[in-house]
C-alpha cells in the first residue's frame, strides 16, 4: 500500500520531484567529479612536474673522482667508469617501474670540429628500449621538453644537434655539412637541428649514441642516466629513513617494508640500485626537493577547493529539498485530516526522498563521469582514472542530502495542526 | 507599480526567496573565491618556484664553454668582479639575488677535482637544496667545504684537512663541512670567493654568476637576461628554461583547473535558480493569466521575472563576494601560509556575473510565462 502511495505520489507530481532530482542530480555530480579528480590530481600534477626534468641520476659506482662543473665534464677525460647500455631495460623491471616515466643515456667525448674543440655527447632523443615488458619509448624529447629545436631532431645516422651558442660561434646552420674528427677517426655530418636550452648543452654536440659510441671506441657503455620518475612527497617516514646508512638495517620490518612500497624517491633510488649493483643512484636534489614541497601544496590546493565546493553544493540541494517538502504542507494537513498517523506521513515522505536519492545518486554519478572526463581532457591531456568506491559514495551522499533535507520539513509540518497546514 | 508587483510576490514566498538567494551566494562566492586565488596564485607559486633555483646565468660573452678542455688560466675569459657591484643597486631590473662562482682545476690530495669558489650564504639562499653538514665557510674565510661524494672518496670529513696543489702554490687547507647537492658538487671543493681567487692567482675575476629574478612580473625573464647583458659588457646571460618553461606550464594547468570548476558551479548554479523560477511561474500561472488577460504584454511579464530575478542576485553578488573573499584567504593561508592580496577586478567581474546568471536564470521561466494562454488557465486547467 505504502510503495503503491509513493509510486503515485512521485508519478503525479512529477514536476515538482523534477525540481528535486534536478539539484540533487546536478549537486552529486560535481560532489562525485570532484571527488574523482582529487583522487587523481597527486598523479596529473606529478606527472606535470616531470616536464622540470629528470629526477634521479645513475652513476658508476668508483673509487675515482669525476670531475665535473655543472653537471659537464671538465678538464681532460681521464679514467672513467661506465655502465653496460644493455643493462638499462632493468630500470622497468624495480618494485615501482610503473614509476619510471623516462630514463635518458650519455656518454662524453672530445672531439674537433674544423680545429675546434668540442665536447660531444652521445644520447637518445626518441629512442624504443627492449624490456621485459615489452618496448618502452624514451629519450630526451621525453624527459626534457624544454628543449627547442630550430630545424629538426636528428632521426638517424650521421646527423648531429648543435647547442645554440656553439652553432652560433661556429656560423653553422641546420642543413650544413661538418667533418666531425675524435682524434681515432673522422666523419661527415650533417647538421639536423640547432638546441636552445639554457643550460650547458648550448655549448655542446649531440648524437645518437650508438653512433658516439662507435666514434669513440666505446661500444655498449654509457657514463650517466637521468631517470625520471613519479614519487610521492616526503613525510616522517621517508625523513627518517632518509638518515639511515640502510633503511633495511635501521627500520623495523613492517615499516621498512612500508617505505620500500611507498614511492619516495629514496625508496626508487634504493631499488635502482638493488638493480644495478655497480651503480650509485642519487635523488637530483635540485628537482627533487623542490617538486616534493610544490607537489604537497598543490594537492592541498585542490582539496581545500573541492572540500569547499562539495560543501556549499551540498547545503544549496538540502536547502532545495527541504522547499519541495516544504510546499506541500496543504497535502500533509490533508492527509492528516484525513486520519493518517505521523509515522505514515513521515513514511511516505522519506521514502519518497530515498527514491529520488537513488535516482539523483546514480544519475549524477552518471554525469560526474563525464566531468571528471573533462576536466582531465582540457586540462591534463590524459584520461582521469575512475576509483570504483566513488558510485557508492555518491549514491550514499544524495540519499544522505535527500533524506536529512526532507526529515525536518516533513516532521515539523506533521506537527501542524491540520486546519493550519490546510489553510496554505 | 513595477516594483510593488515584484515586492509583493517575494514577501508572499520568502521562503523561495531565500532558497535562490542562497544557490546564488554559493555560486558567486565560490566564483569569486576561485578568481581571487587564481589571479595570486603566479605571486604564491614565485616561493615554490625559487627552490628550484636561479633562472638566468650569466658568463663571460667570449667564453664558449665553463668546461672547457684546459682550463687553464692562460686561455681562459673571465667576467670582471667589478662589474658585479652594478647588480646591487635597484635599478629598472628587479633582481632577487645573485652569486658569483669561479671554476678552476686542482689537485687535493694527490688527486684532480674541480674546484668552486664562491659566496656561501647567497649561494645557499639561491640554492636551497644545498646542504652542509657542519659549517660553511664565512665571507673571507679560509676553511673549505668537501662535496659528500669526494669527502667518501678521500676518506676526509669535517675536523680534516686537505691539501691543495694549483698554479704552482701548495696550500693546507681545514675541512669545514661537507656538502651534499646531488650534482656536480658533490665531487668537488668548494672554499669562499677571496680565497679561490687568491689562491688560484686570479683577483676580481669570476667564471659565472647565477641570477634569480621574480618571473610573473612585468618583464619576462628573457626581457631581463637581455637588459643585463646590455647593462654589463663583456658578459652574456643565458635564460634557463628548465624551470621557467616548466613554471608557466603548470601554473597554466592550475588556472584551467579552476577555472573549469568555476564554470561548472556557475552553471550548476543558473540551473537550479532556473529550476525554482520556474517552478513559481506555474504556480503563479494564475495571477499571470490575469495580468495577460487584463492586458499585460509580454514583455511586461518577462520583465516582473526579470526584475524579481535581478533583485535576488543584486543581494546575493556583495554577500557572495565577501564569503568567497574569506574562502579564499582561508585556503591560501592553508596552502600558502600567506594571504592571498586583494585584486580589485575581482569585484565588477562578480557583479557582471551575478547579473549574467539573474538573466540566463530567467529565461526558461520568461518562455514559460509568456506561453500561458489566459483563457485556458483562467477556466481552470
Amino acid at each position: 500500500m505504502l510503495l503503491h502511495l509513493v509510486k503515485d505520489s512521485l508519478v503525479r507530481r512529477r514536476r515538482r520531484i523534477a525540481l528535486a532530482v534536478l539539484s540533487l542530480l546536478v549537486g552529486t555530480a560535481l560532489i562525485s567529479s570532484l571527488l574523482t579528480v582529487s583522487l587523481d590530481i597527486e598523479g596529473k600534477i606529478g606527472k606535470e612536474m616531470r616536464s622540470f626534468g629528470a629526477n634521479i641520476l645513475l652513476i658508476p659506482r668508483s673509487e675515482t673522482v669525476p670531475v665535473e662543473i655543472a653537471g659537464m665534464p671538465a678538464g681532460e677525460i681521464g679514467d672513467r667508469s661506465f655502465l653496460r647500455e644493455e643493462d638499462l631495460g632493468k630500470l622497468k623491471t624495480i618494485f615501482w617501474k610503473n614509476n619510471i616515466t623516462g630514463f635518458v643515456p650519455y656518454l662524453f667525448g672530445r672531439a674537433r670540429i674544423e680545429g675546434t674543440q668540442i665536447v660531444l655527447v652521445g644520447t637518445w632523443f626518441d629512442h624504443e628500449v627492449s624490456t621485459e615488458k615489452g618496448p618502452f619509448r624514451t629519450g630526451i624529447r621525453q624527459t626534457s621538453p624544454w628543449w627547442r629545436v630550430e630545424g629538426e631532431w636528428p632521426s638517424g645516422r650521421g646527423q648531429l644537434l648543435i647547442g645554440h651558442e656553439l652553432a652560433d660561434r661556429l656560423a653553422l646552420e641546420p642543413g650544413d655539412q661538418i667533418n666531425l674528427n675524435t682524434g681515432q677517426s673522422g666523419r661527415e655530418f650533417r647538421v639536423a637541428g640547432i638546441v636552445s636550452t639554457g643550460g650547458g648543452e648550448e655549448s655542446q654536440v649531440f648524437m645518437d649514441l650508438s653512433e658516439a659510441q662507435e666514434l669513440l671506441g666505446l661500444a655498449g657503455r654509457v657514463e650517466k642516466v637521468q631517470i625520471s620518475a613519479l614519487t610521492k612527497p616526503p613525510d616522517d617516514l621517508a625523513r627518517r629513513a632518509r638518515l639511515l646508512e640502510d633503511p633495511k638495517e635501521g627500520l623495523p620490518p613492517k615499516e621498512y617494508e612500508k617505505w620500500y612500497c611507498s614511492p619516495y624517491i629514496e625508496a626508487i633510488t634504493y631499488q635502482i640500485e638493488e638493480a644495478f649493483p655497480d651503480g650509485l643512484a642519487k635523488p637530483v636534489r635540485q628537482v627533487a626537493d623542490a617538486e616534493g614541497a610544490f607537489l604537497g601544496k598543490l594537492k592541498l590546493l585542490f582539496a581545500l577547493i573541492a572540500g569547499v565546493a562539495a560543501v556549499t553544493s551540498a547545503m544549496g540541494v538540502t536547502a532545495t529539498m527541504s522547499a519541495t517538502v516544504k510546499e506541500r504542507r496543504g497535502e500533509i494537513g490533508l492527509m492528516k485530516a484525513l486520519g493518517a498517523e505521523n509515522f505514515h506521513i513521515t513514511g511516505q515522505f522519506l521514502l519518497e526522498a530515498a527514491f529520488t536519492g537513488l535516482i539523483g545518486g546514480v544519475a549524477g554519478y552518471g554525469l560526474g563521469i563525464v566531468l571528471a572526463a573533462l576536466i582531465g581532457r582540457q586540462v591534463f591531456d590524459s584520461p582521469v582514472s575512475f576509483s570504483l568506491p566513488v558510485l557508492p559514495f555518491a549514491i550514499l551522499t544524495s540519499l544522505a542530502i535527500a533524506l536529512l533535507g526532507s526529515a525536518l520539513p516533513v516532521r515539523r509540518a506533521s506537527r501542524l495542526e491540520p486546519i493550519q497546514a490546510l489553510k496554505e | 507599480m513595477f516594483p510593488r508587483l515584484i515586492l509583493k510576490s517575494l514577501r508572499q514566498r520568502p521562503g523561495r526567496a531565500v532558497l535562490i538567494v542562497l544557490t546564488l551566494v554559493m555560486g558567486l562566492s565560490l566564483e569569486a573565491a576561485l578568481l581571487n586565488l587564481s589571479l595570486d596564485i603566479g605571486n604564491k607559486s614565485e616561493q615554490e618556484l625559487k627552490a628550484f633555483g636561479s633562472n638566468i646565468l650569466l658568463l663571460p660573452r667570449d667564453e664558449i664553454d665553463t668546461s672547457s678542455a684546459e682550463l687553464t688560466t692562460g686561455n681562459r675569459v673571465f667576467i670582471p668582479q667589478t662589474q658585479l657591484s652594478s647588480l646591487d643597486t635597484p635599478g629598472d631590473i628587479p633582481l632577487e639575488g645573485y652569486v658569483p662562482f669561479l671554476y678552476s682545476l686542482a689537485e687535493v690530495n694527490g688527486q684532480r677535482v674541480a674546484v668552486s669558489g664562491t659566496v656561501f650564504d647567497k649561494a645557499l639562499k639561491i640554492n636551497p637544496w644545498w646542504s652542509i653538514r657542519g659549517e660553511a665557510p664565512a665571507r673571507g674565510g679560509k676553511g673549505v667545504v668537501l662535496g659528500e661524494e669526494l669527502a667518501m672518496k678521500l676518506n676526509v670529513n669535517e675536523g680534516g684537512r686537505i691539501t691543495i696543489r694549483q698554479e704552482g702554490r701548495l696550500e693546507t687547507l681545514a675541512v669545514v663541512g661537507v656538502l651534499s647537492t646531488g650534482g656536480s658538487e658533490d665531487n668537488q671543493v668548494l672554499m669562499d670567493l677571496d680565497l679561490a681567487q687568491s689562491i688560484t692567482g686570479l683577483p676580481e675575476k669570476v667564471s659565472a654568476v647565477q641570477v634569480s629574478v621574480p618571473t610573473g612580473g612585468d618583464f619576462s625573464v628573457d626581457e631581463i637576461a637581455a637588459s643585463l647583458e646590455e647593462q654589463l659588457p663583456g658578459v652574456r646571460a643565458r635564460t634557463v628554461k628548465q624551470v621557467t618553461e616548466a613554471g608557466q606550464n603548470l601554473l597554466g594547468k592550475i588556472n584551467m583547473l579552476m577555472g573549469l570548476v568555476t564554470t561548472l558551479i556557475i552553471f550548476i548554479s543558473a540551473v537550479t535558480v532556473s529550476a525554482s523560477l520556474a517552478n513559481a511561474v506555474i504556480e503563479r500561472r494564475c495571477e499571470i493569466g490575469l495580468m495577460k488577460a487584463l492586458g499585460a504584454e509580454g514583455r511586461g511579464i518577462a520583465a516582473i521575472i526579470l526584475g524579481e530575478a535581478l533583485l535576488l542576485s543584486a543581494l546575493a553578488g556583495p554577500a557572495g563576494y565577501l564569503l568567497g573573499l574569506m574562502l579564499a584567504q582561508v585556503v591560501g593561508l592553508s596552502v600558502f601560509d600567506t594571504t592571498v592580496s586583494f585584486h580589485l577586478r575581482v569585484i565588477p567581474i562578480v557583479i557582471v556575473s551575478a547579473g549574467l546568471l539573474a538573466i540566463a536564470a530567467s529565461l526558461m521561466p520568461v518562455r514559460r510565462a509568456l506561453s500561458i494562454e489566459p483563457a485556458v488557465i483562467l477556466r481552470g486547467e
